[in-house]
């Protein structure tokens, strides 16, 4: 319990008062005083009593269903009051880092009358994609003399899980419409209806052949009949991996390599999904499986993925330059050896933790993480090819991919690695020096030297930037680039 | 239950003041900032405005405190001077004040330890010099005469102070609870 500005102000003319006692030796100045320390303790007595009864229920309920980068998310919070006594206070509800409030207010002076309920409802836009957690609301009560101030924090743990921007979801849709993620080979998953042929060749005319199929242009070039022959179209059952893992958390700049993997990943999953691949898709870190969707064409499995891909945690930003980690290396190292040289707070005891686990990691975890994922689905499957897109910086999780690629030649299944390059999301320098480009050169050449590794493994491999779109990578893949 | 509307703040701010003007010797010079300050404090109690209300109570304050001149609490006429002429009023005129932008919420208890509490520092505030008069002239018969009015101020100072301190420090401790 605090002394509110009037309540000190009062105090501060008891002072003048007694000092006017002193100065015109007269004890009325004393025992006006004394009246006003009277009341000053009658309050605080009344308002401890009133405090220490109170009962007061916090709920706050997030409106909107799908929240979504830059924009607005509707939260109401309710407040009961239980007690006898109304409740004069100014309520706070705090947002998370990175969120301003959008419309309304999050703070609301009110008198709750006794037993009742009363609420504010305002609206926040999230900056970034994350799931954010809201803490307690702050209730500072205050008494009816206005004397004192009381703090309270009622408990009111909410968490919003905060999507990618809606336009990467438009984006999405409309790469799914344009682009076609074709897989040339017959699998034994049988093809969907409309897209269930392909034209494979032609071949001399046989009674019964439906009259669809007779290829005119070649009667008149030939002059016999022949007849079109078809394929089945297969379809790759493909699942979607985005590496959450601690490199691809930190940010420096613009664009976070994780958020832009998760619009990659919700865009890829759309266009495989309009091409009737069956796709699954998982968030991994260095020790566990975050979410995971198995693959599947059912209706609503892109809904599905979108809300997997949602918990997929916030990336960390870093100050410029802080926090430097070496593309190649088998275990990831921070360029800085302090790690709370990485960030400010918890952050460099958590990178630390990081470090520790993945340490551990490569002392024979080998079912975890990526692999862990892999290996179960491969296993679920028994035996049907599958194609494993791996979306990674490859610097945490370099040889959880490399391991993954080679589990995936030993069962016959195909991946894909889509390097999100960790120098090209970095902020670019204004002067280059020798020591920078030294440091880029090695960075590069650890990338190539990866690049290799995973080729040898049998996957295929494509490096990417924050300039890169999926359509613009989807078309790579069918080109062959990768 | 009683609840403290805006009439019952008037009436008791109306009557402290009435009780200051009963017991003091007033100047015209100090009857008018007397009475502009029981106007701020009506003023503040209608419109719901604390400011105003304070800034009267203040101003009235320093009136009494002017009008009625104190120099020994060891008298029982000056005694109840005190008590009736300044130490009431003020506590109600601060309290009406201090109550001017509450909207009609407040309900008087008597049957509560906070008014037991009040009731029981104010009757301290009271008897203190009396009691350490007593106290003293007991111990040092020839000494009760020679108590000089700083010496008295000094006392009661004391005692408000402590009393005060002791008064909001206990039960600190249970206003944890929510």
């Amino acid at each position: 319990m605090e002394t509110s500005p009037l309540g000190k102000m009062l105090l501060v003319f008891c002072a003048v008062f007694v000092l006017a006692a002193y100065l015109f030796m007269s004890l009325s100045w004393v025992v006006v005083c004394s009246g006003l320390v009277l009341i000053f303790v009658y309050s605080r007595r009344r308002f401890l009593s009133e405090v220490f009864h109170s009962q007061v229920k916090v709920s706050r309920e997030v409106l909107d269903e799908l929240a979504f980068a830059r924009e607005p998310v509707a939260v109401k919070v309710e407040i009961a009051n239980l007690n006898a006594t109304p409740l004069q206070a100014r309520f706070e509800d705090r947002l998370p880092h990175g969120c301003a409030v959008a419309s309304g207010s999050n703070v609301a002076f009110a008198k709750v009358p006794p037993r009742s309920v009363w609420s504010f409802a305002y609206s926040f836009v999230a900056e970034r994609r994350g799931r954010l957690a809201m803490d307690d609301v702050v209730i500072e009560q205050s008494d009816v003399f206005g004397l004192h101030t009381h703090r309270l924090e009622a408990p009111a743990k909410t968490t919003v899980a905060v999507h990618t921007r809606r336009e990467s979801l438009s984006t999405a849709r409309e790469v799914a419409r344009r682009e076609h993620f074709e897989y040339a080979g017959v699998t034994r998953t049988p093809a969907v209806a409309l897209r269930e042929f392909e034209h494979s060749g032609i071949r001399e005319y046989a009674p019964g052949d439906k009259a669809r199929d007779i290829h005119w242009k070649a009667f008149t070039r030939l002059g016999r009949l022949m007849t079109k022959t078809y394929k089945r179209e297969g379809t790759l059952e493909t699942m979607v991996l985005v590496d959450c893992s601690r490199s691809m958390r930190l940010s420096s700049h613009k664009v976070a390599k994780l958020d832009h993997a998760t619009d990659l990943a919700i865009q890829l999953s759309r266009v495989l999904l309009s091409n009737f691949h069956k796709t699954g898709a998982a968030a991994f870190d260095e020790t566990s499986v975050i979410s995971m969707v198995e693959s599947s064409l059912a209706k609503h499995q892109f809904e599905r993925i979108l809300i997997a891909l949602r918990d997929i945690p916030g990336a960390v930003k870093v100050d410029d330059g802080a926090a430097v980690l070496e593309p190649g290396t088998s275990s990831p190292l921070l360029r800085t050896q302090s790690p709370t040289a990485v960030g400010k707070g918890d952050r460099g005891a958590f990178l630390d933790a990081l470090k520790g686990i993945t340490a551990h990691r490569n002392a024979g975890m080998q079912d975890i993480g990526l692999e862990g994922v892999i290996r179960d689905v491969i296993t679920s499957r028994r035996g049907g090819e599958m194609l494993f897109v791996v979306i990674s910086d490859l610097i945490s999780s370099r040889d959880a991919v490399v391991s993954a690629a080679s589990l995936c030649r030993r069962t016959g299944n195909r991946i894909l690695v889509i390097q999100t390059y960790d120098d090209w999301y970095s902020k670019p320098s204004s002067c280059l020096d020798v020591a920078g480009a030294e440091r880029l050169c090695c960075s590069m050449s650890g990338a190539v030297n990866t690049e290799a590794t995973l080729r040898r493994a049998g996957a295929s491999f494509i490096r990417i930037g924050p300039a890169d779109t999926t359509a613009r990578i989807v078309r790579s893949i069918r080109r062959g680039v990768a | 239950m009683i609840k403290a509307s805006v009439g019952l703040k008037m009436t008791v701010a109306m009557a402290a003041a009435a009780l200051f003007l009963t017991f003091s010797n007033l100047s015209f010079s100090l009857l008018v900032p007397g009475a502009v300050g029981v106007v701020l404090v009506l003023f503040g109690i209608i419109i719901r405005y604390r400011p105003a209300a304070m800034l009267g109570l203040f101003v009235d304050l320093s009136v009494a405190a002017l009008s009625i001149d104190i120099v020994t609490l060891a008298d029982m006429d000056v005694w109840q001077t005190s008590v009736l002429g300044l130490l009431l009023p003020t506590s109600l005129l601060a309290w009406s004040a201090l109550l001017s932008e509450d909207t009609d919420s407040y309900v008087i208890r008597f049957r509560t330890r906070a008014f037991a509490t009040a009731l029981a520092v104010g009757a301290l505030f009271a008897v203190t010099i009396p009691v350490s008069a007593a106290i003293i002239g007991t111990a040092v018969p020839s000494a009760v005469n020679t108590i000089s009015t700083m010496a008295e101020v000094s006392i009661l100072f004391t005692v408000v102070a402590v009393t005060a301190l002791v008064a909001v420090r206990s039960g600190e401790g249970s206003s944890t609870r929510s």
